[in-house]
């Protein structure tokens, strides 16, 4: 044993750590078996992202052994893989060795039409060329070859060949060493892609019918037999909106439905027809759903929205929040009065009130010092801004065009106020008097219904909390951010009594790393998180809407991702808007009665009642649960679920129970007509029997995780009829996924640093170091404190403060956490927090996850991006003219390059 | 200026220099030894410090970051055959109403050293700002050769250095 690691040291690092380990007991090699001991310093385990995979003859495990893999690797369906190829043998600049691995070879089975995306990444030797293949027995299916460049390339199945076994080559085709990411579709797009919420748009029993010859009215009742179809209005010359003959309708709807379409078929087979396709209603393209954005990857999907229910709450209030003005006290809106952005342009009020921006003199930068009447951002004097208001904006009220998103209360008016100038900053007067504007005390009405303020930073003031005050006893109802201090402290305006206080949670509804707290918190919304990607969906949690953004040099139109509670907040406002379209009583008082009862936000505490919490308040707004709490209101009865999705794995839950409530003006009415799943891998365990009334049912169901192919995410629905005041069906989405490679995750061999917080140049400097190997899809670590005697060795921490970091060195050279390679840093990458060794103290049980993806994940690929200013985590080098057991480390690798 | 020859410095030169006190600011920012091309309050680079760029594909590296929203034209545009690109990032800042940007550039240590100075601003506590996370940059162009180094004084206590 002793003989493999001295061979190590010929090359560099911290092989020795696993050499002492296993000389003092701490379990076997490096990264064995639970590492904590009484001597250990600090010691834990680093997860592995689902389907990450390492080309076993990378760099470093060159560097170790023998020579690169004659046989092909087998890969699962879903993977994304780090590799490294290089036509020859060399050193970097430095000391570092690099070994040829001219090709590499996998083998996987692809799907019809499926692709498989490489990003090509330098060492820092600079790019070259890489060549990605597509192989069948030998056969060239597919080729594509990158271009010096670090755009991503992707070969596809051609449709021509049947799904199977194929071979993936990556050759390096320069002369350079390179590191590659191979990657089926983005992880978590399978899931996105079937991501389509059934729709039944069409109208009942009527079909738009175009003629072969031109029918006038008078010659078409002639020539169409009775009991075909009825005229019922010409759309155009020769195309008639028909109705199907009466004895078509049926019992329920779903039938309804069937026959409208079998109808419709037997009418494109008459020889007067040329074509009959069903009514389209308008209804489902008239959601936010329907949005280019909603789904878009390059931009992120707008998951905020699913996250806080907001397609149920579409098909619950399908008016978009009509009628109900939302003033966005914030910075303005990018474009000019009448021509703002196109997606806010048609909800902005029109024609302004006069007097809407309320920047004086000192925060102004639009041109016109002082308060005037164009709202419009002018962006920041000094560099660029993100239009934040329009962001804000279009949150709660962007408009559903056919064209980049779409807000949550997609058909309010938008009433922009502009209070924040120069860099977002504003004074605590001029929002003074914009509060007093908007609550029309000289008009004798409120200019707006709901109040946006995502903004904050200022003190306890009485004159803002009297302007809310008097604004809220006229109904209006106020909304604020509660700021991303990560703190506590009350942050005004939000903290106001009569101001709903929204805290910021990632896409998982974990509260938000920055987002404030306390027992001023009234409920919490979608914030995103670019650190985190708690929706599993491979992308960084951020909030996609409206923006502008400088183009040629001049600001274009467009949309971002944004983070903060800043964020959150408007998602409330638009859920507020939607409730108030249906009841314009809601005011604060009854807004915040229900909330308290629940009837707004999603908690899950087992049924009992929910207490407030300092992060989440009263809970994650629900804006299906608040749109049923407003529409009980009126006449309507309903059945809601929840959980509203459900998640079924084979590493998480394998069963789950679904509590479907009723609600409404006389929800005991609700009488069940039938549950239906029709997924294989979906059982219903238990389910409410045809016939059963009430107010409470609740189904059982189970994965059946053999009928599912591995690896890879299924969506199916339950489907529940019931009737209350009317037929109506419920759809349940469910997601199954049969996870197979937990216990194959690899990300290669992982060193793990304690490095000093504060870097010198652009590099930390690295105090301890050791390493593991991937051992059941799992890397353990553990440091020694410091004993004081010399030599120290590389896994000796003495006590002070760190940050903990590790990643895999694939190509060799003597950095971590770089593009193309593996990284987690403590507790979460992007957000390290330091930690403290304390002499004779233990730190056990540290948990982080490594990836190669980074918080800085662009596009639909898993684009790995480095931390710009940081070139990666230096490794201690090993001296290769030093003894197996006593080798000096340096102590400090600051500014070497 | 001397002819500057390529040092390559070793490991371990950590310079802790004291800030030399930059009451004595170059009036003369019209020399063009160092111009800033643009700042930006959503740069989208979390960590607090700076990156020196050589390269078109460093550069494209950079502008792929999520949550950015910078000129990016105006940054294609730098000759990076002439000039370099200093990337000097606050990291993320949970408000608006924070910005970095160039104050003033000046030769020192017999002109082997540019020093950039930082203008960095914060809002006053109390002022009321978004609540968006920003995460403010300013990037120089420098010329590619004529230092040995190049310090940046005014982001953080200490100086940050890149070693060409």
């Amino acid at each position: 044993m002793r003989a493999n690691f001295r061979a190590a040291t010929l090359f560099k690092h911290s092989i020795l750590v696993g050499l002492v380990a296993a000389l003092t007991g701490c379990g076997g090699s490096s990264g064995g078996n639970e590492p904590a001991t009484a001597s250990s310093a600090l010691s834990g385990t680093i997860d592995i992202e689902t389907g990450t995979r390492v080309d076993a003859d990378n760099a470093d495990a060159l560097s170790l052994n023998s020579s690169p893999l004659r046989t092909s690797q087998s890969l699962p369906p879903e993977f994304i893989l780090a590799g490294y190829v290089s036509a020859s043998s060399g050193i970097y600049p430095g000391l570092s060795r690099y070994s040829a691995d001219p090709f590499d070879t996998f083998s996987m089975f692809l799907r019809k039409g499926q692709s498989i995306s490489l990003q090509p990444f330098s060492t820092i030797r600079g790019p070259s060329p890489l060549t990605l293949s597509l192989l069948s027995d030998g056969r060239d299916v597919a080729t594509v070859s990158t271009s010096n460049q670090s755009d991503p390339i992707r070969v596809s199945l051609p449709d021509a060949e049947t799904a199977g076994t194929y071979t993936l080559k990556v050759e390096a085709t320069g002369s350079e060493p390179m590191l590659y990411i191979l990657s089926t579709s983005a992880a978590g797009s399978a899931l996105a892609a079937s991501f389509d919420w059934p729709d039944h748009d069409f109208a009942d029993a009527e079909a738009i019918v175009v003629f072969r010859q031109n029918k006038d009215q008078v010659s078409m009742r002639s020539s169409v037999p009775q009991g075909v179809m009825e005229p019922e209005m010409e759309l155009a010359p020769g195309v008639w909106l028909m109705k199907a003959p009466s004895q078509t309708a049926r019992s329920s709807r779903s039938q309804t439905k069937e026959s409208t379409l079998d109808w419709i078929r037997t009418l494109n087979k008459r020889p007067e027809v040329a074509l009959a396709t069903p009514n389209y209603t308008m209804r489902a393209m008239q959601t936010p759903l329907d949005e280019p954005l909603y789904n878009n990857p390059s931009v992120g999907q707008q998951w905020h929205y699913e996250l806080i229910n907001a397609p149920i709450a579409w098909q619950i209030i399908n008016n978009g929040g009509v009628g109900v003005t939302v003033a966005v006290m914030d910075t303005g809106l990018y474009g000019a009065p009448g021509n703002w952005h196109s997606d806010l342009n048609a909800n902005v009020v029109q024609p302004l009130p006069a007097g809407t921006d309320f920047v004086s003199e000192a925060f102004d930068n639009d041109g016109v010092p002082g308060r005037d009447s164009n709202p419009s951002d002018p962006g920041n004097a000094v560099g660029t801004s993100v239009f934040h208001g329009t962001h804000v904006a279009g949150t709660i009220a962007a408009a559903v065009n056919g064209a980049g998103g779409a807000g949550i209360a997609y058909k309010a008016s938008l009433l922009p106020v502009r209070v924040l100038g120069e860099g977002g900053t504003g004074s605590s007067a001029d929002l003074l008097a914009a509060l007093n504007w908007v609550a029309g005390l000289d008009v004798g009405k409120p200019r707006a219904d709901i109040v946006n303020l995502s903004l904050g930073g200022l003190p306890f003031q009485p004159q803002l909390r009297d302007a809310i005050n008097a604004g809220a006893d006229r109904g209006i109802v106020y909304v604020a951010a509660a700021g991303n201090s990560a703190s506590t402290l009350a942050s005004y305006p939000a903290a106001y009594e009569k101001v709903f206080s929204v805290s910021a949670v990632d896409g998982a509804g974990v509260l938000a790393s920055y987002s404030n707290s306390g027992d001023w918190i009234d409920l919490a919304a979608p914030g995103g998180d670019a650190s985190r990607d708690g929706n599993a969906d491979g992308r960084s949690d951020l909030v996609s809407s409206t923006s502008a953004s400088i183009i040629n040099g001049a600001p274009k139109e467009t949309y971002i991702g944004l983070q903060g509670t800043s964020m959150a907040a408007p998602h409330v406002s638009a859920v507020f808007a939607l409730m108030k379209s249906l009841d314009k009583e809601l005011d604060y008082e009854r807004l915040n009665d229900r909330l308290m009862k629940g009837e707004l936000t999603y908690r899950d505490c087992g049924g009992g009642s929910c207490p407030k919490t300092s992060e989440l308040g009263w809970g994650l707004v629900d804006a299906g649960k608040s749109t049923l709490a407003a529409s009980a209101n009126s006449v309507s009865e309903f059945l809601t679920a929840s959980p509203s999705i459900v998640n079924l794995s084979t590493e998480g839950e394998l069963s789950a129970s679904i509590s479907l409530s009723a609600y409404g003006n006389n929800p005991d009415g609700i009488t069940i007509d039938s549950v239906s799943a029709a997924a294989p891998w979906l059982q219903l365990d238990s389910v409410p029997a045809s016939e059963d009334s009430g107010t409470d049912f609740s189904i059982g169901v189970t994965l059946l995780p053999e009928a599912l192919e591995a690896g890879i995410s299924e969506r199916t629905t339950i489907v529940v009829e019931y009737t209350g005041d009317e037929f109506r069906r419920l759809e349940i989405p469910v997601i199954g996924q049969r996870v197979t490679d937990q216990q194959a995750r690899d990300a290669g061999r992982h060193f793990v640093l304690l490095v000093d917080p504060e870097p010198e140049g652009d590099l930390y400097t690295t105090v301890a170091q050791t390493s593991s190997v991937a051992e059941n899809g799992q890397y353990q670590f553990s440091f020694m404190p410091d004993d004081g005697i010399e030599p120290k060795l590389l896994n000796e921490v003495p006590p002070g403060k760190y940050i903990l970091v590790a990643g895999s060195d694939l190509d060799n050279d003597g950095l971590i956490c770089h593009a193309g390679e593996a990284c987690s840093e403590y507790p979460v990458a992007g957000l390290r927090e330091e930690i403290t060794v304390r002499l004779g103290e233990t730190v056990t049980g540290i948990r982080m996850t490594t990836s190669y993806s980074r918080p800085a994940i662009s596009a639909n690929t898993p684009d790995i991006l480095p931390r710009p200013g940081f070139r990666g985590y230096k490794l201690m080098q090993q001296r290769s003219d030093s003894g197996g057991t006593s080798g000096a480390a340096p102590k400090t690798i600051g500014a070497a390059r | 200026m001397a002819g500057s020859p390529l040092v390559q410095l070793v490991a371990g030169c950590v310079l802790l220099v004291a800030c030399a006190a930059p009451d004595t600011v170059d009036d003369k920012l019209s020399v063009p030894m160092a111009r800033q091309v643009t700042q930006s309050a959503h740069c989208g680079l979390t960590g607090p410090g700076l990156a020196y760029v050589r390269t078109p594909e460093r550069l494209q590296q950079l502008l792929e970051l999520p949550a950015q929203n910078m000129a990016i034209q105006q940054l294609r545009q730098v000759d990076m055959a002439k000039e370099h690109l200093v990337f000097v990032t606050l990291g993320e800042k949970p408000t608006g109403g924070h910005s970095v940007s160039l104050a003033s550039a000046e030769m020192e240590n017999n002109d082997n050293t540019l020093r950039l100075v930082m203008a960095v601003r914060a809002p006053a506590p109390g002022t009321m700002v978004s609540q968006a996370i920003t995460s403010p940059c300013t990037v120089v162009a420098v010329p590619t050769t004529g230092w040995l180094e190049i310090r940046v004084s005014g982001v953080r206590a200490s100086d940050l250095v890149v070693k060409l």
